[in-house]
Order: C-alpha cells, then structure tokens, then sequence
C-alpha cells in the first residue's frame, strides 16, 4: 500500500497540452523517492475521447498522442478510470477504447461510474483537476 | 505556520492565473506561511527575464522577484522550458528548473495543495 | 471530505460540480467566477450559489465593474488573505474546477 494516494481527473482534449501534462504529473508521482505515492488517472466530460484506441499522434504531427501517454501509465500499473456515462453519451464503447496489451500491462482502461470516481477523490490524499 | 504548494500551466499573460497565484501567494507568506510555485507548460515563459514594463499593464517579472526575497520557492518545469528553447540562464535570478516528480512530492508534503489545470 | 473548488469563469464545469457530492463544500469565485456572485441572467441568480458555502473574491468584483452590495446575500466577500486562511484551516483537498 502506497504512502500516499493523488486522485487525477482529466477533463480536457486534444486541442489542448493539459491532458499530456497532466499525466506527465502522474508519471511524476512514481518517481518520488521520499514516499511510495499511487496516482489514480479518470477521465471525464468529454475527456474520455483521451482513451480512444488508435491515435495516430506519431504519423501526423510526430509526437506521442495522449494514448501513448495513457499506454504508459497502464504499463506502469497505474489505475486508468474513464467515466461511462460520458462514454455511452459520445457513442464509446468499451471497443474503442486503448489498452497496453502490446506492453504486457495487466491493466487496463477500466469504464466506471462517478460512484467510483467520487470514492477515488474522496480516498485520495490529494486531487487534481485538469 | 503552514506551507501551501500550488502548480499552474497556464499562458503566462492571456490569462489572468498568474496574476492570481502571484497575489494568493504573496497574501499566504504575509500571513507567515511557506510557499512553493510549480510552473509548467506555457506559464514557464513568464519566468524569463528582461520582461519590458509597460505603464499600468500587467508585468509579472518584478513580482516574480518580490516573492522568491520573501522565501517563495519559485520553480519551472525543466522540460516544459527546454521544449519552448528557454535556457536556464534565461530565467530570472533565482528560478530553478527540476522535474514533475519535485512538484509532486512538494504537493503531497503540503498542508495545502492546489494545481491549476488549464491553460 | 471538506473540498474547496476554485470557479474562475462565468460559465463554468457545471457536469462536473453537480456530479461532486460530499460532506463540505466551499466555493471560492475568482477572476470570471465573481460574475455568478452578482449578476442574474433572464432574473434568475447562479445555481453555483446553491452548491455549498460561497466566497468572492472582493477584488475580482471590483476589478469588473462592481461593487460590493450587488453581491448575492449568500454570498461571503473574502481578500486574498481569507482565501489563504480557508485553505489552510477549512478545507482538505482543493481543487480548481
């Protein structure tokens, strides 16, 4: 069990670096050496369009998309939340959205509830909003 | 007395956040507090140096300064500076770079954290 | 959990503040949040007044245009040092909407 758990909720799109950077502060988390910290990672609102499978970040502008970035953060056995309520309201389905298969990651991108999401900030010793 | 940590990425003067972290922060140290400021992304660039002072604008560079002699510890993302071709030595007096993983310990050592995540 | 929510725009995350349920919570308007505080759209008042206890920041009312007694009587006008103080003694976590 972690020393310390920060709870990341991802609101924000493509057009914007917010959501790469908000999960560069999650990978962050796992580098600090004073403390174990866990980060949790949910998206919501229509930052649930961050888990779409098959970003082509590399092929069009040369950079890693946001699901490279989500792909990290499964590799690194870090707890992907995506909200389903705003899934199933822009037509995603569980299909659609990414993995780290490839990587061998046991995890994955795990469509939730707000309940659960509520009880990861409510668990959380820090939230962040992005 | 406490210590707050607070972590921004927004424009630097497209957007009024700075102007209200800079002013949230110089209250918490008059009210004898310790402060650390994490800048990221685009609100890096309001940490360069020779930032011309223009009559009754806003202009961050001085205050910038007031805050780190009252103690503030005024940190910029290494990265997120390098990719925009801003160099240390282009910074003002004072502001070190380091990684996300700092603010994140400093933001969970904190008695009061706060990021703000827009830009 | 005691949450502090920063709102600094008119029009702001209200998905995402209406689905945030919780023992506490303290709204503190900033920069375009303040708008919620004074004005009434169509005659109505902000829904966000309704949402928890709420602060404006006096001098965002003011840097708009406003005086104070056009605040909503609900509404508790706070410095920069009241906010400082709120977020060290009255709230856990803090998040900016």
């Amino acid at each position: 069990m972690a020393d310390k758990n920060v709870f990341f909720l991802i609101r924000k799109t493509a057009k914007e670096e917010v959501a790469s950077i908000a999960i560069d502060h999650a990978l962050g988390c796992l580098t600090v050496l004073e403390f174990e910290v866990e980060p949790m990672v949910a998206f919501a609102g229509d930052g649930v369009l961050n888990v779409l499978k098959e970003q082509e970040g590399m092929d069009t502008y040369g950079v890693d998309s946001v699901e490279e970035r989500v792909k990290m953060l499964l590799m690194s056995d870090v707890k992907v939340l995506a909200l389903k309520d705003d899934m199933d309201r822009l037509g995603i389905t569980e299909e659609m959205i990414t993995d780290a298969k490839e990587y061998d990651a046991e995890e994955a991108v795990t469509p939730v509830s707000w309940k659960e999401i509520l009880k990861g900030m409510e668990e959380a010793d820090m939230v962040m909003f992005f | 007395m406490g210590n707050i940590a607070i972590g921004i990425l927004t424009r630097p003067y497209g957007s009024r956040n700075i102007a209200f972290v800079l002013k949230l922060s110089k209250a918490a140290v008059e009210r004898g507090h310790s402060v650390k400021l994490w800048l990221s992304a685009d609100s890096t660039t309001v940490l360069k140096k020779n930032q011309h002072k223009y009559k009754k604008t806003f202009h961050f560079e001085d205050d910038i300064k007031e805050l780190l002699e009252k103690g503030v510890e005024i940190v910029a993302c290494e990265s997120c500076v390098g990719m925009r071709g801003v160099t240390e030595e282009d910074l003002i007096e004072g502001v070190p770079m380091k990684t996300m993983t700092w603010f994140m310990e400093a933001a969970l050592t904190a008695d009061a954290s706060l990021i703000i995540g827009e830009e | 959990m005691k949450l502090g929510i920063f709102v600094s725009d008119f029009r702001y995350d209200v998905k995402t503040l209406d689905k945030v349920k919780t023992d506490e919570i303290g709204i503190f308007l900033v920069q375009d949040g303040v708008y919620n505080a004074v004005l009434k759209e169509n005659g109505k008042s902000s829904d966000i007044l309704e949402k928890g206890k709420v602060f404006a920041l006096g001098d965002d009312i003011k840097f708009r245009g406003f005086k104070e007694d056009q605040v909503d009587e609900r509404v508790e006008v706070v410095g920069y040092e009241d906010i400082v103080d709120l977020m060290m003694n009255n709230y856990e976590k803090l998040i900016w909407l």
